[in-house]
């Protein structure tokens, strides 16, 4: 038998997916803003390495960003069930 | 290499490219936007425990949302330790590189002093500063003038090609130059005898009693014998008003108004009159460069005499014309004053800055000696200097460290044209370097750009007027 929806639970859902919303929005917007394109100053080694720094710290926001829309997608699909069975 | 722009000064000890400014602005805030999402999604966890999902499939989902929540997390807290080791590493970077350039720079001012002064002492030895070796030298300068071997500006186009132009076209000839510059005061005085560890004592490596300033006022004082170097008084020739639109708003836009005498109209000083409701009128001063090098006065006030009294710190024809031009037009002392200047125009509006006889809130120069004027930190200031221009070089080491400093080495990687003397000073490449700073990221430049660029704003009426000077016959 499948319990009926906790209504505190649905209201903890929706400020959690509001939440997740406004993190993922501000996350995206640093990764266009705030990482470093281009190193056009370095040269040899120097360009290496500093290629590999921002290549992982993009990934690493990459990763961050799928994190947090994979969370809200959840969390609103749990919503959704939740609707389903209301 | 030749697009890069390197940023120093405003009142910080680093030296990078305003690339490497920008990127390391960019990843300090990467790490604290982290930081703040990171404790963000801690508060949003909370809202939901893992207990109050159960283990029944329905909610399945959402405790899958919680494991991405602390995986997000995880990022978070790595991307902000990653941003701030990378941002920390490239100001570290900065400052090493912004250290060492001083430390070279000051050694090898400090070398070419000594250098300098035991050449003073060997020229005293040998007798050559003898009254009749003066007059030989003079002479021959003066013969030099009635060639008109100085005639014209070195940045400028020439009928015939300069082949070899890339010896006065490369960063270390103007740092050589700078070095030179700053040596005069030293080989002088070995050279009117005082012993060479007074000489250290006394200069700009020592208590810096002399300096620069007291070379050029030597230099004066000797060339006024054989009638060098002789001040004069200016008066105003012509004014016209000219077309304009608003204030500038940006660099090239603020070196597009600098008169050029040589290939205009003759003005060597644009004055802008911005009436702003509610505030006192306030003006914006264009200066332009060199029209002669000779270095005997005749009636052209913007001449290599003014060049050398703006160096020596005193009033010359360049810059009464200057202070004559703003009273023409109507700038009182309180009456808020922005200046722009090219060339020996850049070096005489860092004068009138240094004067204090007004309000200047904003100076930017182009490729003007202004190393060893000492402009007010009050004054939002941009220097803009080639590293292979020897022009700026003439000014000395650069001593307001307060101001933003932006250079560039032009010709890096590229052709050098042989069409002028001494290509790295002509405007053409400065008007390159205005656009490169216009579109600049870095936080430096767009502060400084943001000061100048509120000048005038609001002001309700413009005009522009074009003043022309000359200099009263001896």
């Amino acid at each position: 038998m499948i319990e009926p929806p906790d209504a505190a639970l649905i209201v903890a859902l929706e400020a959690q997916s509001r939440g997740l919303a406004a993190a993922l929005n501000r996350l995206e917007v640093a990764r266009r803003d705030l990482v470093p394109t281009g190193a056009a100053v370095w040269r040899g080694r120097a360009r290496h390495a500093y290629d590999d720094a921002v290549q992982t710290i993009s990934t690493k926001v990459d990763a961050g960003i799928a994190a947090l829309r994979s969370a809200r997608d959840r969390t609103d699909a749990a919503l959704a069930g939740m609707a389903d069975r209301g | 290499m030749g697009d890069d722009l390197t940023i120093s000064g405003g009142g910080a000890t680093a030296v990078a490219t305003d690339e490497l400014f920008t990127a390391a602005q960019q990843l300090h805030r990467l790490a604290l936007e982290a930081a703040s999402l990171c404790a963000e999604l801690v508060s949003i966890d909370r809202l939901v425990s893992m207990n109050s999902l159960g283990s029944g499939n329905d909610l399945s989902a959402a405790r899958r949302a919680e494991f991405d929540i602390d995986h997000a997390t995880a990022m978070l807290g790595a991307i902000e330790a990653e941003s701030r080791g990378v941002g920390g590493a490239l100001s570290n970077a900065a400052e090493a590189y912004g250290f060492s350039e001083r430390f070279i720079g000051s050694l090898g001012t400090q070398l070419a002093a000594d250098g300098a002064a035991v050449l003073g002492a060997m020229t005293f030895a040998s007798a050559i500063l003898s009254p009749g070796a003066m007059i030989v030298g003079g002479l021959a300068l003066r013969g030099l003038v009635a060639a008109h071997v100085f005639e014209g500006d070195p940045g400028k186009a020439s009928h015939g090609a300069h082949p070899s132009n890339w010896l006065l076209t490369n960063p270390v000839t103007a740092a050589a130059v700078r070095a030179a510059a700053m040596s005069m005061d030293d080989a002088m005085l070995t050279a009117s005898g005082l012993p060479l560890p007074a000489a250290q004592l006394l200069g700009d490596n020592g208590i810096g009693l002399v300096g620069l300033p007291f070379a050029a006022a030597a230099l004066m004082g000797v060339g006024s014998t054989v009638g060098l170097f002789t001040e004069t008084q200016v008066r105003p020739l012509a004014a016209h008003s000219r077309p304009v639109e608003g204030p500038p708003t940006g660099f090239a836009d603020r070196l597009s108004r600098v008169p050029d005498a040589g290939t205009s109209d003759g003005a060597q000083v644009v004055v802008e009159k911005y009436e702003v409701p509610g505030g006192p009128d306030e003006f914006a001063v264009y200066v332009g460069g060199t029209v002669t090098f000779s270095p005997e006065a005749t009636t052209e006030p913007f001449d290599m005499t003014s060049n050398v009294a703006n160096a020596a710190g005193n009033d010359g024809g360049a810059f009464r014309a200057v202070v004559e031009a703003m009273r023409l037009a109507g700038v009182q002392e309180s009456s808020p004053v922005t200046l722009t200047g090219y060339s020996e125009g850049g070096g005489t509006a860092a004068r009138i800055a240094a004067s204090g006889r007004f309000d200047v809130v904003g100076l930017t120069t182009f490729g003007g000696p202004t190393g060893q004027i000492p402009i007010p930190a009050s004054v939002t200031t941009v220097i803009i200097e080639h590293s292979d221009d020897i022009v700026p070089a003439l000014g000395g080491t650069q001593v307001n460290q307060q101001a933003l400093i932006v250079e560039r080495d032009v010709f890096a990687g590229r052709d050098i044209p042989t069409q002028y003397a001494v290509p790295a000073h002509h405007l053409e490449y400065y008007e390159e370097t205005a656009r490169l700073l216009d579109a600049a990221t870095s936080d430096q430049v767009k502060a400084s750009a943001a000061r100048l660029n509120a000048f005038g704003a609001g002001a309700t009426s413009v005009t522009s007027t074009a003043y022309t000077f000359e200099r009263v016959e001896h």
